[in-house]
């Protein structure tokens, strides 16, 4: 007693497989766009680079109002250094990616703003 | 050997269409909310930054938006420094005084009549109408920033006639005529206490109103959370006045606010000497309790604007007999200039609500 044919048995099966390793592929895909940060660096509101949180990188911010050293190490970022009065953005510390969290770092004398965004977010 | 029906047939293979189309549908269930951010850059003098679940992107945008518009709104609104056409704002309301009543955006009336009421909050320690106090010292701070070179400090006789007015200030909020006025002249009105938070409060349970949920917004450092990060818990943490990175954390889901005075955001320096921009109303100088910062956990983000001010100008168990009037929990984390910390609270548990 037999539901199929032998060849629509294996058509059958190989369509299942096909859809199943899509379906697979899709998922992934989609968890990898949830999991990768980047560091946004705004200058006077406007976005002026996007710095991927999984390249240690140094990007030597300049601009009229000054220098902001801005470092990328083990998936943090932070201002190594800078010239403005304050200090306020160095003092900062280093954001770190969380999903829960809240928080930028702003240098106002160089109108300067860093926040993480996870990427296809934005 | 015998075939099924071919109705039978036809029903299986139907079923196995179904399944093939199944990945077709993994978008819908990727419904699930994503996160969007955004910064607002310029309102009260700082940058705000916003996050937002939500399923769709539209959604998150017109969030931003409205957001935008009413914290836009609420920094001319409270402005003591420029005036805007077309609008009466605290500006106009100082330079009026002694003269005549002005007509203000009842939402304005709104915060005026807030911050009266703060002076009862705080236990005496934020005055709405310690405007020619707080002026002086600002025209010292920012000259003194130019100019490092010749920073000064204001004089004692500058100071206590200042102070006079302000003994003699009132504020007559006319709500059927919807005006404001300073009888004394000279007098005039300062909401950096807790106008942020006021501003960050009502637009927040305004958005609420309008079905918004799961979304925080960090204005300055003061942070203000709804619902939740995509079903978990939001994270409010108090930075190290010291140095860098955080020093304290609680976790809180629903509505909560985390705001924070301290004396290392704004300041000045002069002969080696710092000076921050809290001053206290007794001594009409910087308050001098050895707080380097006060952090206070409530639902409400104009509470804890103004019960942050306050407990930086309190030691800490006249702080705690204050905190014991208000009905709704409140935490704290105390730090001093020297680093120790004294926690009330969620922060004493380390954990949330």
């Amino acid at each position: 007693m037999k539901l199929f044919s032998r060849r629509e048995s294996v058509l059958l099966i190989s369509l299942l497989l096909v859809s199943g390793v899509l379906f697979l592929v899709l998922f992934l895909l989609r968890g990898e766009g949830d999991g990768e940060w980047d560091a946004v660096i705004r200058y006077r509101g406007d976005v002026i680079a996007r710095l991927p949180l999984d390249t240690d990188c140094e990007y030597p911010f300049e601009c009229e109002e000054g220098v902001n050293r801005i470092v990328i190490r083990d998936g943090a970022v932070f201002v190594e250094s800078a010239d403005c009065k304050n200090r306020v953005c160095v003092r900062h510390g280093a954001l770190t990616p969380d999903a829960a969290d809240v928080d930028f770092i702003s240098c106002a004398p160089h109108r300067l703003l860093i926040v993480l965004e996870r990427r296809g977010d934005e | 050997m015998r075939r099924f029906s071919s109705s039978r047939r036809a029903g299986v293979c139907l079923a196995l269409v179904f399944v093939l189309l199944l990945p077709l549908l993994l978008p819908a269930c990727s419904a699930a909310p994503k996160r969007y951010s955004t910064v607002i850059d310029g309102p009260f003098d700082t940058a705000t930054q916003l996050v937002i679940y939500a399923s769709k992107k539209s959604d998150a945008d017109a969030f931003f938006s409205l957001f935008r518009e009413r914290l836009e709104a609420w920094d001319k609104l409270a402005d003591i420094y420029y005036e805007y056409d077309g609008i009466n704002n605290l500006r106009t309301l100082n330079l009026a005084a002694g003269s005549s009543p002005v007509e203000l955006d009842p939402r304005l009336l709104d915060l005026l009549e807030y911050g009266l009421s703060a002076k009862e909050t705080s236990g005496g320690r934020v005055d709405l109408l310690l405007g020619p106090v707080l002026s002086i010292w600002h025209a010292c701070r920012t000259a003194g920033l130019d100019d490092p070179a010749n920073a000064r400090v204001p004089t004692e006789e500058e100071l206590s006639r200042a102070a006079e007015t302000v003994g003699c200030s009132t504020l007559v909020i006319d709500r059927d005529d919807g005006t404001a006025f300073l009888p004394e002249p000279g007098s005039s009105v300062d909401v950096g206490a807790f106008a942020k938070g006021y501003a960050t409060e009502r637009i927040c349970s305004e958005l609420e109103r309008l079905g918004y949920t799961d979304f925080a917004a960090n204005a300055g450092g003061n942070l203000r959370v709804s619902g939740t990060a995509a079903g978990e818990k939001w994270t409010l943490s108090v930075r190290d006045p010291a140095g860098a990175g955080t020093v304290g954390e609680v976790e809180a889901r629903g509505t909560a606010s985390l705001a924070t005075s301290g004396s290392y955001q704004r300041y000045y320096t002069v002969n080696g000497v710092r000076y921050h921009h809290v001053v206290d109303v007794d001594t009409n100088a910087p308050a001098a309790f050895g707080w380097a910062s006060v952090s206070v956990l409530t639902e409400d983000a104009g509470v804890a604007d103004v019960l942050s001010t306050a407990l930086f100008c309190l030691d800490r168990e006249t702080g705690v007999s204050l905190l014991s009037t208000f009905s709704s929990p409140v935490s704290v984390l105390w730090i001093t200039e020297t680093g120790e910390q004294y926690a009330f609270g969620a922060f004493e548990e380390g954990g949330g609500k």
